[in-house]
């Protein structure tokens, strides 16, 4: 499938917002989320403009996307250019408690259990895609749900009707 | 009543920002033609560095030409011989194999077509030399999941039949996943190992959170058992699960499941060795030891890693120096945590001179979790004979915080800073908050700390300009003047807001000297 203008067009009317959303919900802040989506969008466009074929283009964007926003450097520039905006945003239209608690939970993950947490629930993957988006195998991404499971349930006050066999391996 | 899982997704939903698409293509477009330009003065560059270093380059050849000269050319992967069979192959690992008293061979390789393929997945395999000729009897595979790597791994008598079972592992992000073949000498033959009809497979993974590995095992009714262990652990000890299996024929049966907790010292690992033979290949070596703590005890409840410390601090004037303490505080697995989840930073100080820290806070900067924070120093800011602690970061724009520290009835107290109402919100200095100044630049943002008044009734003023770099968009200026009072708050004594097009010189001091007894350019 070609990533052209028409391609992009569909992809920011029907996949962005979500995608955008997950990549936020992993980095805390929309601004690094923001960058690190549009960066890998122009990425895949480049790409394809050179021939490169691209099966899946919202998993491809999420893969490159949570890559890039894992960039230290990258996130601290983007904070500190966006941080009237991100300020004046909070102060016009904050979210709501619950957003609130929910993001605070997912920050205080180890940032790959937030990644797969973020993919499993907010995404719909499977456990192996996610493997294979995070490049570890399906055993690591059902352990790191667990155990993100078991501190959102914790934190969120939910009652975690799952247990994982860690055994299965 | 919804499940976890449900739940959790909605809430998760909710929570995401929602944010328009509207406008984004024409950023999208902007940014796509800023790369190219950037790519095409990076090409310039690169052509002037590679027709420099190719100059160079043949003034070595030149120099150092003495005799034939190696074949740069690249090269396929080690291919010696074809072990007897019908095809040439690559990325061949071997291993002795032992068979009865004699001794034979497994190999582990990658059929080769037009060439070593770059493909391995569905092109290895692995054979076996039963009588030790050299030559291949048997074959099996292909050998799944050979993504990266596949080599031959360990060859125990797990079933203590007197032949070795081959075991072939395959790379993988956090260790090896293992693949267990039956080797049979006469016919020569070699099967995999299946439980339930399928293909069984055991992990080889020592990671920070978990580890998986195995070992041989004898039952209470004297029969040989393989064991697959798995644990998890944190900084109180750890579970251990054990699975064991009896192999007969090519079937692994499970024998039972046993739960443990066991202390971190006694954690199974994988080490170079399974069932008292050598672990061959990238594996060997490569796994590490069982989970310890780490970081370094200042005396808190946790040990801190990466601790910078400053002592000679006057926090406390009781004449005693005074030592300050910054790192972050291990995870919940008792290990200093990588780059990306270092969340938790904790500053301490040490007031009576023990060389243990007597309180301890966590720090507010948001700039710490990415960046190493350091101790900038102790300053007077409020000339009261106490020093207040300013903790900064190493980056191009480092950000400072600020703590006072109390000590009294056996107790200290270290707090940071926080600004007093009304503060000034148009600058971001927000009341109730603790203050966050910074110094230093980047693209688009530059900052500046001075000084007015000090020692005896100190200013800090904290000048900062800020836009986006697209040579259209105005720059916004500060210039906030704060003064730590005797509410132990600061005040904003003084303000300047500009808004001016990008390349106006604001007019205001921008001092990059050392201000307030401080040099706060000065980690580098």
């Amino acid at each position: 499938m070609p990533v052209d203008e028409t391609e992009i067009r569909l992809f920011l009317r029907e996949s962005y917002p979500r995608l955008l959303g997950a990549v936020a919900l992993v980095t805390g802040d929309l601004a690094t989320a923001e960058d690190a989506v549009q960066e890998a969008l122009v990425r895949a466009w480049e790409r394809s403009e050179r021939g490169e074929r691209i099966e899946a283009l919202e998993r491809w964007v999420a893969a490159v996307a949570m890559n890039l926003s894992r960039s230290r450097l990258r996130r601290l520039r983007v904070e500190r250019l966006a941080r009237p905006r991100l300020v004046a945003a909070a102060t016009t239209d904050g979210p709501s408690g619950d957003a609130i608690d929910v993001r605070g939970a997912l920050a205080a993950l180890p940032r790959r259990q937030r990644e797969a947490t973020v993919l499993r629930y907010y995404l719909d993957l499977s456990t192996a895609e996610i493997a294979d988006l995070m490049k570890t195998s399906e055993g690591t991404v059902k352990s790191q749900l667990s155990k993100a499971r078991a501190h959102l349930a914790h934190a969120l006050e939910i009652d975690n009707d799952q247990e994982q066999d860690h055994a299965d391996v | 009543m919804p499940t976890f899982d449900d739940e959790i997704r909605s809430r998760m939903r909710s929570a995401a920002p929602v944010v328009p698409a509207s406008e984004v293509f024409d950023r999208l477009a902007a940014r796509k033609r800023s790369r190219a330009r950037t790519r095409k003065i990076g090409t310039i560059a690169t052509v002037v560095v590679v027709l420099a270093g190719t100059v160079a380059a043949f003034a070595i050849v030149d120099a150092s030409r003495t005799g034939p000269q190696p074949n740069t050319e690249p090269t396929p992967t080690e291919s010696p011989g074809n072990f007897g069979l019908a095809y040439p192959i690559c990325d061949v690992s071997t291993m002795p194999l032992a068979i009865g008293s004699g001794e034979g061979n497994a190999i582990v390789f990658t059929r080769a077509i037009d060439g070593c393929p770059k493909q391995i997945q569905d092109e290895t395999f692995v054979g076996v030399d039963v009588d030790g000729d050299g030559l291949v009897d048997a074959t099996a595979g292909p050998i799944p999941d050979c993504f990266m790597q596949c080599e031959a791994f360990a060859a125990p008598d797990v079933n203590g039949d007197g032949v070795a079972e081959v075991m072939v592992s395959t790379a993988g992000a956090d260790g090896y996943g293992i693949w267990p073949y039956v080797v049979t000498s006469s016919p020569p033959a070699i099967a995999p190992i299946t439980e339930d009809g399928k293909p069984f497979r055991f992990a080889w993974v020592n990671v920070v959170t978990h580890s998986e590995a195995a070992h041989c095992a004898t039952t209470d009714t004297g029969q040989a058992a393989f064991v697959l262990d798995y644990a998890e652990w944190d900084a109180s000890g750890a579970s251990v699960v054990e699975q064991s299996f009896a192999l007969e024929g090519t079937s692994m049966t499970k024998l039972g499941q046993q739960r443990s907790t066991v202390t971190l010292d006694q954690v199974p690992v994988p080490t170079d060795e399974l069932c008292g033979v050598p672990v061959h290949g990238s594996a060997a070596g490569a796994m590490g030891g069982p989970p310890t703590i780490e970081g370094r005890d200042i005396g808190l409840a946790t040990n801190v890693c990466s601790v910078r410390s400053m002592d000679g601090l006057n926090l406390v004037p009781d004449g005693t120096p005074d030592t300050a303490f910054v790192g972050y505080v291990i995870d919940d697995t008792g290990r200093c945590p990588r780059e990306a989840n270092r969340q938790r930073w904790i500053v301490g100080v040490d007031v009576t001179g023990d060389g243990k820290a007597d309180a301890s806070t966590r720090l507010p900067l948001v700039s710490c979790p990415d960046v190493q924070c350091d101790l900038l120093g102790g300053t007077d800011l409020d000339a009261d004979g106490a020093d207040e602690l300013v903790v900064t970061n190493s980056f191009s724009i480092r950000d400072e915080t600020y703590f006072s520290v109390g000590a009294g009835g056996g107790t200290a107290k270290i707090s940071p800073i926080l600004v007093a109402s009304p503060g000034h919100p148009a600058a971001h200095i927000t009341p109730g908050e603790p203050l966050q100044t910074s110094a230093g630049g980047d693209e688009g943002y530059g900052s500046w700390i001075r000084c007015e008044g000090y020692p005896n009734a100190p200013v800090l003023v904290f000048t900062y300009g800020a836009g986006v770099v697209d040579g259209h968009q105005p720059t916004e200026w500060h210039e906030i003047k704060l003064q730590l009072q005797s509410d132990g708050l600061f005040h904003v004594v003084g303000a300047t807001d500009l808004s001016l097009p990008a390349n106006q010189d604001p007019g205001l001091v921008r001092s990059i000297a050392p201000a307030c007894g401080l040099d706060f350019r000065g980690l580098s």
